[in-house]
């Protein structure tokens, strides 16, 4: 039983800390929090279903396409809404809330196109339960784990080893010293943009064989991507990692094992009582104005 | 130098005030009492009592706010159960109900002064959230999902003000000192240490102004006015539930701030007159409704980053301002 | 009056100001100089209460200030202008220093909101107060533009007459007359001798050397957070330790 628990968290928590990470790599280069996240999220999930199950695209097709046009979302969004209004000085609070504005649009959107429905995946894999001995473990949740690994294992190789992620990085410290390098800093910040999209895509896809697709799975998950990353202390990578295997973990056990009403619960008070009392996270994020 | 420079309120006072208290007297005749009109006139008043609130807090402090329909939910269970369960006269449970609504507002501060931008804005979400889930839960006190119903209307002697009509001038009573202690406020001392917080809190708190002090003031004054918002809503319609104080409040009353503007007296009225007119049209749309705000809201920030009110430099049309004229 | 005693404060691992002790009298202009990064702005920022020093206090007349939040500070008779001109863009001039003047607020909230006599009557006083603030900052021609739409000069003197709008004892001027042309640096100047006249003391952080020699009557001389130098102009000028500490290293 405890192995199971601990696949199902280590899955969640994943999937978690792919979102999170979409939300440190934005706060880094952009200096705000990105409240579209979590309809990003869900859209990949219908994207991937609709790839996955309606085109009967083969998986390992639909997870890059998926990604592509998550990608794409990313960029276009921070060329047109986010560069927008940067160039128009727009207070930050503004440009935050014309996130959350987008997300309102995305979610009402598809709930418009797909009603409260929650869609299944078909199975992706032969088998629909892993035995080994007494435990049984869904594929799909051992593929979330693999695969999320392997995207940060590619994030971290390509933001500390290549010339563009470390240009990323550059450009997402000082703008204008990276610009002194000739680095192009709209063109990073886009790319940076369309990468966290396309992390967070993953994750609605890795996450719709788990738990299933619905228009209305973004908020929450988006909700808790912020927690991990708060946690972890925003604005740090590896910290939005941690941080969102922690929460996987604090929840999947307190579902398991107390009690699955409060499962939210848990995820929301974390994360108001690291604002309250750590809001820096574990890995000292930037929090406080100025 | 005395007629040169009089404070803010009192240069524009005679036009605004006289517009408003016109206009807003003899709307109900406009309408000939229709009570369905007068339910949206009513919500309109409501929507400026609470917006105008939000204003306090984030159009002059700068402080977000994305969970304040907390307050709003606050303010209606805190007068429905006052006054339904325990019989209390509605002229008092509404008062009560904004007092407790400041003092939640008070406590939201205690983490929220010490934080900025989205750190502020999760914490109110958060907040908001919670209060949401609070009343959805605590069946023995709100009943829950089901709601509360048979709210009753304010009474005084033998009066009940069940017609609508009536209803609409008791709110508007409470509006106008509302707006008028609204004005008082940012036109002073408070009101300046607030804006200066907004503008460069660093140096405000280098200009001598606490500034945990005066963003805990802007949300209770803020919570206050959404708070008192809460009550007359509840005992407007006479029936409330959890489904009312979602998030999606919290989105209107804020897109309803920036679309009619920030940080002056006529931009909550318009933002909370023309979004209620959206709304009700909407209402056949259902889900289309949350939809049109996002886009208005995303628009609105786009391209009218001021709001109505600015965009059309209303401020200008009625501020006869003397203040500029000096003899040389 | 005001007195620092072995101050200290490192960031980070970096010591920004080492062991640093001052003693400034009353009525004064002194000056603190340095080159780039000796820690002059950290001081400014130690005295008003934004950093507290991690090592030694510092003390207003008699009064251990050290720890106290920079309102505290303001409302005690220490104001000061900040480097990087940090003025409320969106309110008028006017308003600038009517802000300026909040320490010496009585009234309450409770009294704002319901304008009472005695609240219109402080209003007015204030009003008037800072009337006279901008004659004699000469800025009384601007008073309802926004301060974000002032000439660069005029902001900077601006910041002044605002920090000077609460009566202080001390003001504290960060680059006063930074990318100033002559004729707004004499007249910064002319200001800050009339402000002295008005029995005030002042210390200013300035890199223009004329304005310095011209306008201080004792100098301390930074580099690296310590003390390297004080004195009075002509001695400073001629100082080797000085001298060295601008031309090496650069």
């Amino acid at each position: 039983m405890f192995t199971q628990v601990l696949v199902g968290a280590i899955a969640i928590g994943s999937i978690y800390g792919l979102v999170a990470l979409g939300y440190s790599l934005i706060y880094t280069a952009s200096g705000l929090m990105s409240f579209v996240q979590g309809e990003l999220l869900m859209l990949g999930s219908f994207m991937g279903l609709t790839f996955y199950k309606y085109l009967k695209i083969p998986f390992y097709f639909a997870l890059p396409l998926t990604m592509g046009c998550l990608f794409l979302i990313g960029v276009i969004i921070e060329r047109y809404i986010i560069r927008r209004l940067q160039k128009a000085k727009t207070n930050l609070i503004f440009i935050v809330v014309a996130t959350i504005a987008l997300s309102i649009i995305l979610k009402n959107f598809a709930m418009l196109a797909w009603g409260s429905n929650v869609f299944q995946f078909p199975p992706i894999f032969s088998v629909s339960l892993l035995k080994l001995g007494k435990v049984r473990i869904q594929p799909e949740s051992i593929m979330a784990i693999v695969i999320a690994l392997l995207v940060m294992i590619i994030l971290h190789l390509f933001m500390t080893k290549t010339r563009l992620g470390t240009s990323m990085r550059a450009a997402a410290q000082d703008p204008i010293a990276a610009k002194t390098m000739s680095i192009n800093v709209n063109r990073t910040t886009a790319l940076t943009w369309g990468i966290a999209s396309m992390l967070t895509g993953v994750g609605g896809i890795l996450i719709g064989p788990i738990y299933g697709v619905s228009a209305e799975m973004g908020t929450l998950i988006g909700t808790k991507g912020f927690a991990g990353a708060v946690i972890g202390g925003y604005g740090n990578m590896y910290g939005a990692i941690v941080g969102s295997l922690l929460l996987g973990i604090i929840e999947t056990f307190m579902a398991a094992y107390v009690s699955s009403m409060y499962k939210d619960f848990v995820s929301f008070f974390t994360l108001i009582i690291f604002l309250i009392f750590i809001p820096r996270g574990l890995f000292k994020g930037k929090v406080y104005g100025d | 130098m005395d007629n040169i420079l009089k404070p803010k309120s009192s240069s524009s006072f005679q036009i605004k005030w006289i517009m408003l208290i016109i206009l807003g007297g003899v709307l109900p005749f406009i309408f000939l009492g229709d009570p369905y009109v007068l339910i949206l006139l009513c919500t309109t008043e409501i929507s400026i009592i609470a917006v105008s609130g939000l204003d306090i807090l984030f159009g002059y402090c700068g402080q977000i706010s994305l969970g304040h329909a907390g307050f709003y939910c606050i303010g209606a269970y805190t007068s429905a159960i006052l006054s339904r369960n325990l019989g209390m006269p509605v002229f008092i449970t509404i008062p009560i109900a904004g007092f407790f609504a400041m003092i939640i507002g008070i406590l939201l501060a205690l983490p929220a002064a010490k934080l900025v931008h989205h750190f502020l804005a999760l914490v109110t979400i958060s907040f908001g959230e919670i209060i949401y889930l609070f009343v959805s839960q605590a069946r023995g006190l709100t009943e829950g999902y089901t709601g509360m119903n048979f709210i009753p209307r304010p009474k005084i002697g033998g009066i009940i003000f069940t017609s609508n009509t009536s209803y609409y001038y008791v709110i508007y009573g409470i509006l106008v000192i509302l707006l008028a202690l609204k004005q008082n406020l940012v036109a002073s001392g408070t009101g300046r240490a607030f804006v200066a917080i907004r503008e460069d809190a660093h140096a405000a708190n280098g200009m001598g102004i606490n500034i945990t002090k005066y963003k805990t003031m802007a949300f209770a004054i803020s919570a206050f006015y959404t708070g008192i918002a809460g009550a007359l809503y509840a005992h407007l319609i006479g029936f409330i539930s959890p489904e009312t104080f979602t998030s999606n409040q919290s989105t209107l009353f804020l897109t309803m701030l920036l679309f009619g503007g920030m940080g002056n007296f006529w931009g909550p009225i318009i933002g909370s007159a023309i979004l209620v007119i959206i709304t009700e049209f909407l209402q056949k749309l259902g889900s289309y409704q949350m939809l049109i705000y996002g886009a208005i809201l995303l628009l609105v920030i786009i391209y009218i980053p001021g709001g109505i009110s600015k965009g059309l430099n209303l401020q200008l049309f009625f501020k006869k301002s003397k203040r500029g004229k000096i003899a040389c | 009056m005001l007195k620092l005693c072995n101050v200290s404060i490192s960031f980070g691992g970096l010591t920004a100001v080492d062991k640093l002790s001052m003693e400034i009298e009353g009525n004064s202009i002194t000056a603190l100089i340095g080159p780039n990064g000796a820690g002059k702005t950290t001081v400014f920022n130690l005295i008003s209460g934004v950093f507290t020093p991690e090592e030694g206090i510092i003390e207003f007349n008699g009064r251990k200030i050290s720890g106290l939040k920079p309102y505290q500070i303001h409302a005690i008779g220490i104001a000061r202008t900040y480097q990087n001109i940090r003025l409320f863009n969106e309110m008028t001039v006017l308003e600038n220093i009517m802000v300026g003047q909040h320490s010496k607020k009585k009234c309450g909230v409770i009294q704002d909101m319901l304008r009472t006599k005695s609240q219109r009557k402080e209003e007015h006083k204030m009003l008037n107060n800072a009337m006279d603030i901008l004659e004699f900052i000469r800025l009384s021609d601007f008073i309802n533009e926004k301060a974000k739409n002032l000439p660069y000069g005029q902001q900077k003197k601006l910041e002044i007459g605002r920090a000077l709008a609460s009566d202080p004892e001390v003001l504290l001027l960060d680059e006063p007359v930074a990318g100033m042309n002559a004729t707004e640096k004499t007249e910064v100047m002319k200001l800050i001798f009339d402000i002295r006249k008005l029995g005030k003391t002042i210390i200013l952080v300035e890199h223009d050397m004329k304005v310095v020699m011209g306008i201080a009557d004792v100098i301390y001389v930074m580099d690296y957070g310590r003390l390297i130098a004080v004195g009075e102009a002509a001695k400073i000028q001629k100082d080797p330790i000085v001298i060295e500490a601008y031309l090496g290293g650069e």
